[in-house]
């Protein structure tokens, strides 16, 4: 799907042909995920940096035509975990354990649905939105924004991350989960009931 | 009015339909099952309401941050060197 088994030989230009038609219209949407996981402009350009470069490297492995933007962001979920979380000593995976026990429970789903009003989400602004979702655990962050934001299949999310789908459904539901509890929190203080 | 108040029996499963049903993941018999079930269920379809409010808050009002001009130039011309100089190490 997204590489070949056989490696393609490309011509130079065909190359700066590839990387202008194929690589560079996801430009921003690289660097918005690049934003969105490392909080910081200038991590966030190291990254897409560091993401374009091996694009370069390793072009003769992709397929002309077939999915660069997942081929592209699968290179910056590499990168991300390989230098940046090493680099920042952050943990590489969370405790789902920990927060399975309770944000998958049958009350759980029940308590927030009935807790959180569609009109409180709908008043609420981005930034709002956007400190709930960043208060998550990047690796629930991750797939929130690979599917609600960019669009990607669970099939492609799974190629991304290099988890099974049954992982990727089973982590989306609990993001949703927890991103639910923090606008609920959030509607709360805004006066909704 | 055909929705019933109250919990829902099966409420896990219809949680894991809705979902595949909002993200566009349902296979045929899961959307027949959520279409029939959603016109009986008050608290799935409050359910299936709220999570498609929360998609589209997220995809309307969470702000892109778009590269700068100046990552493209630099991309721009990191490819240009690392393509066309190696077919210049080539010759």
């Amino acid at each position: 799907m997204m590489r070949k088994k056989t490696p393609q030989r490309y011509l130079p230009l065909e190359k700066v042909e590839m990387f202008e038609q194929e690589f560079l219209p996801h430009i921003h949407s690289i660097y918005n995920f690049a934003y969105r996981i490392t909080f910081d402009e200038d991590d966030a350009k190291d990254l897409v940096q560091e993401t374009y470069f091996k694009s370069f490297r390793f072009i003769d492995s992709f397929e002309k035509g077939t999915n660069a933007k997942a081929w592209l962001f699968r290179i910056l979920k590499n990168s991300f975990i390989n230098e940046f979380r090493k680099k920042n000593k952050e943990p590489v995976k969370i405790d789902y354990q920990e927060v399975e026990a309770f944000y998958n429970s049958d009350e759980v789903n029940h308590m927030i649905t009935s807790n959180l009003q569609v009109e409180a989400i709908r008043e609420m602004i981005g930034d709002e939105v956007s400190i709930a979702l960043n208060s998550l655990e990047v690796d629930f962050r991750t797939v929130i924004i690979l599917c609600d934001i960019e669009g990607f299949s669970y099939e492609e999310m799974a190629l991304i991350l290099d988890v099974p789908i049954g992982t990727i459904r089973s982590r989306l539901h609990r993001a949703r989960n927890l991103l639910r509890e923090k606008l609920r929190k959030y509607a709360g203080s805004m006066g909704y009931k | 009015m055909k929705n019933v108040e109250g919990p829902c029996q099966d409420h896990e499963k219809c949680i894991h339909v809705i979902n595949l049903v909002i993200d566009g993941e349902a296979n045929k018999a899961e959307e027949a099952f959520f279409y029939k079930h959603i016109r009986d269920c008050l608290d799935c379809a409050q359910y299936y309401k709220l999570e498609q409010s929360i998609r589209e808050t997220i995809r309307k009002k969470l702000e892109v941050k778009e590269a700068p001009k100046e990552l493209i130039v630099e991309l721009r011309r990191m490819a240009k060197d690392s393509f066309l100089k190696s077919s210049d190490d080539v010759k």
